[in-house]
């Protein structure tokens, strides 16, 4: 079932554009036949049962994975013929992101900045304020091996921020955030937008796609069904709009998902 | 307790045939190259032995006996880095720790993985040894006997050192248990070499590792478990069962009584010494921001060393066999590498020939892990705006210096000691570079080719048969690189110009075609590497 449109023109202004991206593991499809386009400014969620491919599709933009058909141009370069261009305008954190344990919070700012060619002066300004953002400045000397998994999470944001990406793409990025660095991240992620950065983001957390995201893709075994805005989706699934709870009545009808139905459940455990 | 164990073999099993056409290829492959060199080592093997004539008791108890006490060493070496990663470094870990199964059987499980890799490595590098005397000495029944014995001693040092890396961590968190655990063993290593090396040629024995006092029969105690073993094969190979099973027995229940014993006391100090190496270390570093620029390359090397210097553990893997060969070289004394067989040649070949197997280690300590020791956190490398190309180069960097840098320190020092001159010693100096650059990108190379990102211990970023690949194919290397050097030297009747002019073009050519190859195979697979 598609609600709202699915394939969208695809403008040439796009930041972000999938053109019939599809991947396939060992004879699995695990992404099949996207297509999607961002839009400058724009903070686009995804969301989606586990194993739908969300993190697929992610990786697949920034270059970590290989579609198996289709391109993706990430501000018009072609994330694997035009890679360095592509990955030179933007940015990622990936779910729980594994960072070298034996650098310091500093250490690992600097590599990004070398990686991405900052300058001295920038980076002299630049990294002193994101860690500030981030409440990170104590913990900046220390090595990463001591960071909780927020503090790796805030790290890996910071990293991903240096270099002022075009577009941003973030894996869950609020898990292991505690309820005052969700807040700052979700303030963090609209002033960008706000300022003409895209972000693509995916989520389990319906509320942050709710609140946050201007629109929001849902993935089902490895296909967007449904895209729209949030009022958009909450209509057409029919679960009326701004209630508590819509976007997640939608998300089951779309997907399937057993809402309101606990006596399954019950019955399995009990066997 | 099966449960565990049928876990752990489909988990290995899946890691092998689940995991895409190459790993399959590997899997199959392997057993056959394998079944290959058996078939020609074993009647390689059985020369040597009929050669060297060990069937009088005295020479055969004594050179087992000191085998013995080698493999019982090693292994308690080896264990205590196991036993740390096995029980305290494992992703499974906590997972396990959380279900209902006892520590205690836990703890067994992981013992007897590790007897199960030591049964599985032993058997493929000494089984065409076992086969040979077999073969040799007309007694079947040694193959049997070799593998229970084997098992049952070294099973004890295995448990020894897991009850104690239990214990330690019981008070000092892991990772420095760690550290510690491998600078030790470090230091014992480089140690015990030297003494030997240097008591042998003391005495007037062969030069190096304590061949001339092997040969001459070492008399360990017969209170030594390693002597009941050495005891019971030597009793095998004369078809006297009685005493060689007796011995055996023996053996077995030592084997399962240390065990046991190491089982039941490690136990219940499992999860507190668990729960203390959860606890992070925040070591602060000096905040010093100079906020210096550096190419995209360059700052990989940068990272790559501050990781290395920062993980003792790593850091001594490395300097380890630089260490052995530098007193092998360097002994007080010492004829350091028997020039006299090399009397046709220029003074320098001996170092250098030396020194390039030096240089072998380095570059399996450093290149071969090059890009497998970004793990997990390749992503960072994978996302960033750097080409495949530059970013096997930076990996290729560190290896280079440090395995040049090491190696030309060995050799020159080598033939400052021999009286070389400073002519020979440099153009020496300038073939070593060739060969080493050669050497380091055949290891980054390969490394690039079958990285492992997997491990949870950076010293685990390398298979173990991938390492012995390398070993193999460096080796190969070395000799074909040796071989060259040494048709261009024989062309003509003295050291001259054109001989040493066409040695360094030999040489050059083929590191030349190697470092191509295998850097281009590196650099094809990381571009198209998914992660």
């Amino acid at each position: 079932m598609i609600i709202g449109s699915v394939a969208d023109d695809l403008p040439t202004s796009s930041t972000v554009v999938f053109e019939g991206i599809g991947k396939t593991f060992e004879d699995q499809v695990v992404v099949e036949q996207l297509d999607l386009s961002i839009r400058p400014g724009e903070l686009f969620g995804l969301i989606g049962p586990n194993g739908a491919g969300k993190t697929t599709t992610i990786k697949m933009a920034v270059g970590l994975l290989r579609p198996s058909t289709g391109r993706i141009l990430i501000c018009g370069h072609d994330i694997q013929s035009d890679g360095t261009a592509a990955r030179r305008r933007l940015g990622y954190v990936p779910d729980s992101a594994p960072l070298y344990e034996k650098l310091t919070g500093l250490e690992m700012l600097e590599l990004a900045a070398d990686l991405h060619g900052i300058s001295r002066e920038r980076r002299r300004r630049r990294i002193p304020a994101l860690l500030e953002a981030l409440d990170l400045e104590a913990a900046a000397g220390q090595l990463v091996q001591s960071y909780s998994r927020g503090m790796r999470q805030k790290l890996a944001l910071c990293a991903a921020l240096m270099h002022d990406p075009a577009v941003l793409f973030l894996d869950e990025p609020t898990v292991g955030l505690d309820p005052q660095a969700a807040r700052q991240l979700k303030v963090m992620l609209r002033t960008l937008c706000a300022t003409g950065h895209t972000v693509f983001l995916s989520t389990h957390a319906l509320d942050i796609a709710s609140v946050l995201c201007d629109r929001v893709g849902i993935f089902n075994e490895g296909r967007l069904v449904a895209i729209g805005t949030v009022p958009e989706l909450e209509r057409a699934a029919g679960s009326g709009t701004g209630v508590p709870g819509a976007l997640e009545s939608a998300f089951m009808k779309v997907t399937g998902g057993r809402d309101q139905e606990t006596s399954w459940l019950i019955s399995a455990l009990s066997a | 307790m099966i449960g565990l164990a049928t876990a752990g073999f489909r988990s290995s099993w899946n890691s092998r045939w689940r995991s895409g056409a190459g790993r399959r290829l590997a899997t199959m492959g392997a057993p056959v190259v394998g079944i290959l060199i058996w078939v020609g080592a074993t009647p390689v093997v059985e020369h040597l032995l009929r050669r060297a004539d060990l069937g009088r008791s005295g020479h055969l108890l004594g050179l087992l006996s000191a085998l013995m006490v080698v493999l019982v060493a090693f292994t308690l070496g080896t264990s205590v880095s196991f036993a740390l990663a096995a029980v305290y470094f494992a992703r499974d870990v906590e997972w396990l720790l959380l279900t209902p199964i006892s520590p205690r059987l836990f703890l067994t499980y992981r013992l007897s993985c590790q007897l199960l890799l030591g049964i599985c490595v032993g058997t493929a590098v000494g089984g065409p040894v076992v086969l040979g005397a077999a073969v040799v000495y007309g007694s079947p029944g040694l193959i049997p006997m070799a593998l229970v014995v084997l098992c049952s001693l070294l099973v004890v040092p295995m448990a020894l050192a897991l009850l104690a890396v239990v214990a330690l961590v019981r008070l000092v968190p892991a990772s420095r248990v760690k550290d510690a655990a491998a600078i030790l063993v470090g230091l014992v290593g480089i140690g015990v070499a030297a003494v030997d090396i240097v008591a042998t040629v003391g005495s007037g024995g062969i030069s190096g590792f304590g061949i001339g006092n092997v040969a001459q029969g070492i008399h360990t105690p017969v209170w030594l478990p390693s002597t009941w073993a050495a005891m019971s094969l030597v009793d095998s190979v004369r078809s006297q069962w009685e005493p060689a099973a007796f011995l055996m027995l023996a053996q077995l229940v030592l084997g399962v009584c240390a065990t046991a014993g190491a089982v039941w006391l490690a136990g219940p100090m499992l999860r507190e010494g668990w729960f203390r190496s959860q606890m992070a270390i925040g070591r602060r570093q000096r905040q010093n921001p100079r906020f210096m620029r550096l190419p995209p390359a360059l700052a990989v090397v940068r990272k790559d060393w501050r990781m290395l210097r920062r993980d003792p553990a790593q850091l001594i893997q490395l300097l380890l066999p630089i260490g052995l060969f530098a007193v092998y070289l360097l002994a007080p004394r010492s004829r350091g590498v028997g020039l006299g067989a090399f009397q046709r040649f220029p003074i320098w070949y001996g170092p250098l020939t030396t020194s390039a197997f030096a240089a072998l280690f380095a570059a399996s300590g450093l290149g071969l892990r090059a890009v497998g020791s970004e793990g997990r956190q390749f992503w960072c490398l994978k996302t960033a705006p750097v080409s495949a190309r530059t970013l096997l180069l930076s990996k290729l960097a560190l290896p280079a210096l440090v395995a040049t840098g090491a190696s030309l320190v060995l050799m020159i020092s080598a033939e400052i000691r021999v009286g070389a001159p400073v002519g020979q010693m440099a153009f020496s100096a300038t073939l070593l570079v060739v060969c080493v650059l050669g050497l380091s990108s055949l290891s980054t190379g390969l490394g690039a080719v079958w990285p492992r990102l997997d491990w949870t211990d950076p010293r685990r970023a390398v298979g173990i048969w991938m390492a012995i690949l390398f070993m193999v194919v460096g080796a190969a290397y070395i000799a074909v690189c040796v071989v060259a050097l040494t048709l261009a030297l024989l062309i003509t009747s003295q050291p001259s110009f054109l001989s040493e002019a066409l040695a360094l073009l030999t040489c050059g050519l083929v590191a030349g075609v190697a470092s191509l190859a295998a850097l281009r195979a590196g650099h094809r697979n990381l571009a198209r590497m998914d992660l």
